[in-house]
């Protein structure tokens, strides 16, 4: 049903003529690896994921690659949002499980329960202004801010921060 | 956007907190459910999402988050921390350029 599914749909939905079983096999081996980087380190997840999807939208329109897709990239980060939830689930049950302390993560979730609230609302009120808030300039900042705390991370651990 | 948010939120756990590599992700994984699900609500009044892709992500997502979190219990703290900042270094790079070079093709 599923195979099914995919050559009916597959060209359709993801606009491209080549065969539908490559897409699902490209798509199976992206959730495996967002999956992987998720559990691994935490986060990253939706990044594969959006990228993956991201790929399929650009071979559609032609042989330009860094044509935003414009209104598509909201989808894409829709179902990239949608397909992480679960995988994050399973990955804090797991982490949850092989934690040292079994009451390590009930203590650590009511500690910094504080910042649940603020969590979910950052959540909706990021996807309401994704319309609204789309600067170039924002994303270069943020961007930048990302690699520099990368940056410190590594040079803590070594020792020289 | 969606994504890049958990990153800061470890970020702050071990820089400024100084816990645990391991923890932090543990507590951001679960601080994330909270996020992402409150942002979902307002991704299925808007979006149309792709039933099918969410579906293959979902299962073999799953399958990948068992046998990351598995390894990832066994690595070292400290090697974690420095797979997350490579992690970060290398999505902060592809983003700045990306962005600029989308800019340089638009202006032409």
């Amino acid at each position: 049903m599923l195979m099914k599914e995919v050559r009916t749909h597959g060209v359709r939905f993801l606009g491209v003529t080549s065969d539908s079983k490559k897409q699902l096999f490209f798509l199976c081996a992206a959730g495996l690896v967002a999956g992987l980087i998720n559990g691994l380190i935490g986060t990253g997840g939706g990044i594969i994921i959006v990228y993956a999807l991201s790929y399929f939208k650009r071979k559609r329109r032609g042989a330009d690659l860094d044509t935003e897709p414009g209104g598509d990239i909201r989808d894409i980060l829709a179902t990239a949002i949608a397909s992480i939830l679960p995988i994050t689930a399973v990955s804090a049950l797991l982490y949850s499980l092989t934690s040292s302390s079994a009451t390590s993560t009930a203590s650590s979730t009511i500690k910094y329960a504080i910042y649940i609230v603020p969590a979910a609302c950052g959540g909706i009120c990021g996807a309401a202004l994704l319309d609204v808030f789309n600067s170039s300039v924002i994303k270069k900042i943020f961007s930048a801010l990302v690699v520099w705390a990368g940056v410190s991370m590594i040079l803590k651990e070594a020792g020289v921060m | 956007m969606g994504v890049g948010g958990g990153g800061l939120l470890v970020v702050y756990l071990t820089l400024a907190r100084d816990i645990a590599q391991y923890d932090a992700q543990r507590i951001n994984l679960i601080f994330f459910i909270a996020a992402s699900a409150a942002s979902l609500i307002i991704h299925f009044l808007r979006r149309k999402i792709n039933f099918l892709a969410f579906l293959i992500f979902a299962v073999m997502g799953s399958v990948g988050a068992i046998a990351g979190s598995l390894i990832a219990a066994r690595v070292s703290g400290g090697a974690l921390r420095y797979l997350f900042g490579a992690f970060l270094i290398i999505c902060g790079l592809i983003s700045f350029f990306k962005g600029s070079k989308r800019a340089a093709t638009h202006e032409k």
